[in-house]
């Protein structure tokens, strides 16, 4: 048998039950091992015999079932998109190309990401598309490369900076003797300045006072050039790109209000050239645009600091495979390159080394840090029989791994998907903030030039300087791609927090969903429980004969039928027969009947495993066991029946000990006031008790595996936002159906691990963790937004000058560009302060 | 107010308009000539211990540019091979290698790596038009 595994897009998935549906169906397909459609995902991943099954076939019958594959993904590093409207614009674009499903632009991670149908389109000719937009694509580099491209990127615009910056003090000091000429000097607050420097420089440079005044102007635009052509270039390059695609960001406010100056200070320079009797001695503001250009780049330049949050996370967590692997070949150790390791290789982990394979432990004994895959910083014991995941550290001694999982198929690659996919979402109120700072520049454009008219008509002196300099500091005192940047900021920080916590959020439309639930539903085993049943008794019932069956016969008949079942509590039957070396039989025409219990024909019998609930429910006579099982029930222990044709064999009973942690964790869940519910298919005795126990409030017992979804959807048709808390595959439904899915402790099952909340630590404590994390990072997005709309609605009336007849002042150019770039850098850091967060759960 | 005064005012506002007009008004469709359209397929696939994507559904018949990027520069993924198509390509580290070839038949094309066991496969199906036009029935047909 070829066995291999394949992972396809689907489309067309609108519900969970639409996942469920299209799993079934791969896996009625001949061939097919095991399926697992993720819905949150929208990916199949199939394990299949080569020999028996193509994936053509399987596609084939995606589409008979109204379903299809056929997208692909392309994703662009992009240079410049700095501004919401290059994004918005991007998106808008290639939007309308046919062939393209899906396209999304994320200004916080600088990427474009389009779903497309090959054929209809090529990947050069979305590139052109997004060239056609105004945006530049990086290069494919390495992630060595494009560090280094990142770092010379910062250093250029320091330099630039540094320049404009010197170029400033050099200008205002030459500006200086021109004082005169300045009329509206004592109106500025950088013009305040200068009769003191004034004073200063005239007798520290006295040569400079006796320099021709028309030939001090050249040399002002002369020094001015540099800041213009070289430091500001890329201002007015990108809002010509823009005025290309007709479209205005900041970046055309800068060009327009740096612009206005510089076209001022260059008129009133060549005209008492040109025509001496026209402008006899109108003032030049080179040292505005210098300054200008200098604190729009030193904003620049502290933001370049802000990104990247998420990015540095998911560089470290593909920096912690190791690029070589020991493995035993032929009983001969051989280095090779990670990608050359094969499932079924015997790996071989030194102390020390980083774990390059998922696998299980063979030999050897040891302590691993597996911090980068739970968040937990303590270190876990590892023995043989032991999973061992790729990423963790191997601390104390040698291991010989069996590989299962390798490369891309690893728990760490799979986070790092995860973490990637989960950038691509946009909420509602997102788009919503978007379109608007679309509209923000053009009628801040606007708003300037009703501002240069009315400064024109009120001037009682210097009208053109007034008009030009009010016109200038509105265009540059706006900064409205903080509006659009505040939110995806701050979740990307939250994103970054979470996972360090072991907490993997899937992006914003998560982080908002979150922020809307008001009611939690937990599964018991796996998410309140730990998940890891342990047999406790096995009772025999009495024979006619009046002697007991025994204990040894009971586990070999249950561990024979429960062999063939995934359930936690089967494999805790077959675990504990092998522990006493009892081997489970051979078993035909094995049934699962969920909720119920499982069934098969051992030799001549027709032997079952069922609950308590369901022996009653038929009547089977339960004799002295049912008050054992009564009895164990008040102790928080469940029981499971053994039936041969159809008399009652004995009773085995299975504890599965709470969470650490669990109460704690529910409790601050109730504090946060959460409606909190058990979801059990126990009877409603027994989940009540379970319930008190670890102090939930609610209880929906009794209910059949396949009913669960039904529950999550009736609370869903009362008007409650759902979060539902499951582990494994049994409750990956209700997690599909529910408005946000938590699976807990999820390492190693990749079809729950995409739920829209993975919790990779197995403590409880990352659920109320999980919900103060959305809060804070909604909130932090929130008032990053209210602080720029704040800011706008009260700078631009400020620059405009509207308070001038009571301040006498008007702001200026330079400290118009020196607020603009304090609130841009004022607002990020606010967003980003999710990314100090810590819960008050106590995790570490 | 001045006739200047009112000419600047009237200006300004006439600039303020076609300012507005021009950035936010309507705007001609663009007309998009596509000479490849309707025949390449391309999909970008990207080498970094393992194949992203690994899984690659394309149409049976029409041409298929698997654009390799190399995303690492160890050993074992130097080469691209693939089976039944007569492809043994060098694909150098952070670079993007083209690949072109025609899946004739609907069916499953793999491509590997030269040495190592790094796997993926081309998946070449035909009546991607019907299908796409179904799209929705599975959610309707399970209510």
């Amino acid at each position: 048998m070829a066995r291999v595994s394949a992972s396809f897009p689907v489309e067309g998935l609108v519900c969970g039950t639409c996942a469920a549906a299209v799993q079934k169906k791969l896996i009625e397909e001949p061939g097919v091992l095991d399926a697992a459609v993720n819905f949150a995902t929208g990916r199949a991943t199939v394990t299949f015999d080569e020999q028996q099954v193509q994936v053509s076939r399987l596609i084939k019958a995606l589409r008979e079932a109204g379903y299809d594959s056929a997208k692909a993904t392309v994703s662009f590093e992009i240079e410049n998109m700095f501004y919401s409207t290059g994004a918005s614009r991007v998106e808008r674009e290639l939007a309308k190309v046919p062939g393209v499903i899906r396209a999304v632009a994320n200004q916080a991670t600088a990427r474009v990401t389009v779903e497309y149908l090959p054929g209809l389109v090529t990947v050069s000719e979305l590139e052109d598309e997004i060239r056609s937009a105004g945006l530049a694509i990086s290069p494919p580099s390495s992630r060595e490369d494009a560090a280094k491209r990142r770092l010379k990127k910062s250093r250029s615009t320091a330099l630039k900076f540094t320049t404009a910056a010197f170029l400033t003090l050099v200008t205002l000091v030459g500006s200086l003797p021109l004082a005169a000429d300045r009329t509206v000097a004592g109106l500025t607050l950088t013009g305040n300045l200068g009769p003191v420097l004034d004073e200063l420089f005239r007798s520290l440079l006295p040569q400079l006072y006796q320099l021709d005044p028309r030939l001090l102007r050249i040399g002002l635009l002369g020094l001015t050039l540099p800041t213009v052509l070289w430091c500001g270039r890329e201002f007015f390059a990108h809002a010509l790109g823009g005025l290309k695609c007709r479209t205005a960001d900041p970046a055309t406010l800068v060009a327009w209000g740096i612009g206005a100056v510089f076209v001022y200070s260059l008129v009133a320079t060549v005209i008492p050239f040109a025509a001496p009797e026209l402008a006899p001695a109108a003032g030049v503001y080179f040292d505005a645009v210098n300054g200008a250009v200098a604190v729009l780049l030193l904003g620049r330049w502290l933001d370049s600091g802000s990104k990247g949050i998420l990015g540095c996370f998911l560089g470290r967590l593909h920096d912690l495979l190791p690029e070589l692997a020991r493995v035993q070949r032929e009983g001969v150790d051989t280095q090779v390159p990670v990608q050359d390791v094969l499932v079924g290789d015997r790996v071989i982990v030194q102390p020390g080394e980083t774990v390059p394979v998922d696998g299980v432990v063979l030999e050897g004994s040891s302590t691993v840090d597996e911090s980068a895959l739970s968040g937990v910083g303590k270190t876990a014991k590892k023995e043989p029989g032991h999973r061992i995941f790729a990423g963790s550290l191997n601390q104390s001694g040698s291991l010989v791994i069996r590989a299962e999982a390798v490369r891309q198929d690893t728990v760490l690659a799979q986070m790092v998907r995860l973490l990637e996919e989960a950038q691509l979402g946009k909420t509602r109120r997102q788009r919503l903030i978007e379109k608007i700072a679309v509209f923000v520049p053009p009628f801040v454009i606007a708003v300037s030039l009703g501002a240069f008219a009315a400064w024109f008509a009120l001037a009682d002196s210097a009208a053109v300087l007034l008009a030009t300099l009010a016109l200038a500091s509105v265009s540059l005192i706006a900064c409205p791609w903080v509006l659009s940047l505040a939110a995806p900021a701050a979740v990307l920080a939250g994103s970054g927090r979470g996972a360090e916590y072991g907490i993997l959020i899937r992006g914003s439309e998560t982080m908002e969903a979150l922020k809307k639930v008001d009611t939690f539903v937990f599964h018991r085993t796996g998410a309140i429980t730990e998940g890891k049943p342990a047999i406790t008794h096995v009772l025999g019932a009495k024979k006619s004969d009046g002697s007991v069956v025994g204990a040894a016969d009971l586990l070999r008949l249950a561990a024979s039928v429960e062999a063939r079942s995934k359930h936690p509590l089967a494999r805790a039957v077959v675990e504990a027969a092998r522990a006493k070396g009892i081997e489970p039989l051979p078993v035909e025409r094995y049934v699962e009947m969920p909720g119920r219990g499982v069934r098969g024909i051992v030799g001549k019998y027709l032997v079952e495993v069922i609950s308590v609930r369901h022996a009653r429910e038929r009547s089977l006579d339960l004799g002295a066991l049912a008050s054992e099982a009564d009895s164990h029930m008040l102790k928080g222990r469940s029981s499971v029946v053994v039936v041969v044709n159809d008399t009652v064999q004995g009773l085995i009973v299975v504890a599965d000990p709470l969470k650490s942690g669990a109460k704690q964790a529910i409790a601050r869940l109730k504090q946060m006031g959460y409606r909190l519910y058990l979801l059990s298919g126990e009877t409603r005795q027994a989940a009540t008790l379970a319930a008190k126990e670890v102090g939930l409030e609610h209880v929906i017992a009794e209910v059949a595996p396949d009913d669960k979804v039904e529950e999550i959807r009736r609370l869903r048709n009362e008007g409650r936002v759902v979060a539902v808390v499951g582990h494994g595959r049994e409750d990956a439904l209700s997690l599909w159906e529910a408005d946000v899915g938590f699976a807990i402790g999820a390492v190693g099952e990749p079809e729950v691990a995409a739920a829209q909340v993975t919790l990779l630590r197995e403590d409880l404590a990352a659920v109320p963790a999980a919900m103060e994390l959305s809060r804070r990072t909604i909130a932090a997005g929130r008032n990053g937004v209210l602080a720029a709309a704040a800011y706008h609605l009260l700078a631009i009336p400020l620059a405009a000058g509207l308070f001038y007849p009571w301040s006498g002042f008007v702001l200026g150019p330079v400290l118009a560009a020196a607020a603009a770039s304090l609130a841009g850098w004022a607002v990020a850091r606010m967003s980003l302060s999710v990314s100090n967060f810590r819960p008050s759960t106590g995790m570490s | 107010m001045s006739l200047v005064e009112l000419a600047v005012a009237v200006i300004a506002a006439a600039l303020a308009l076609g300012e507005l007009w021009f950035f936010l008004g309507p705007r001609p469709k663009r007309q998009r000539v596509r000479p490849s359209a309707g025949v390449i397929q391309e999909i970008v696939v990207t080498t970094r211990n393992g194949f992203r994507p690994d899984t690659i559904p394309v149409e049976a018949g029409k041409p298929v540019k698997l654009l390799f990027y190399r995303d690492e520069g160890t050993d074992g993924s130097g080469r691209v091979v693939i089976e039944g198509a007569g492809i043994d390509q060098e694909l150098p580290p952070f670079k993007i290698t083209p690949v072109t070839f025609t899946p004739k038949e609907p069916g499953d094309y793999s491509f590997r790596t030269d040495s190592a066991p790094l796997v993926g496969r081309v998946v070449a199906q035909v009546g991607r038009d019907s299908a796409r036009s179904n799209l929705g029935k599975g959610h309707a047909k399970h209510g």
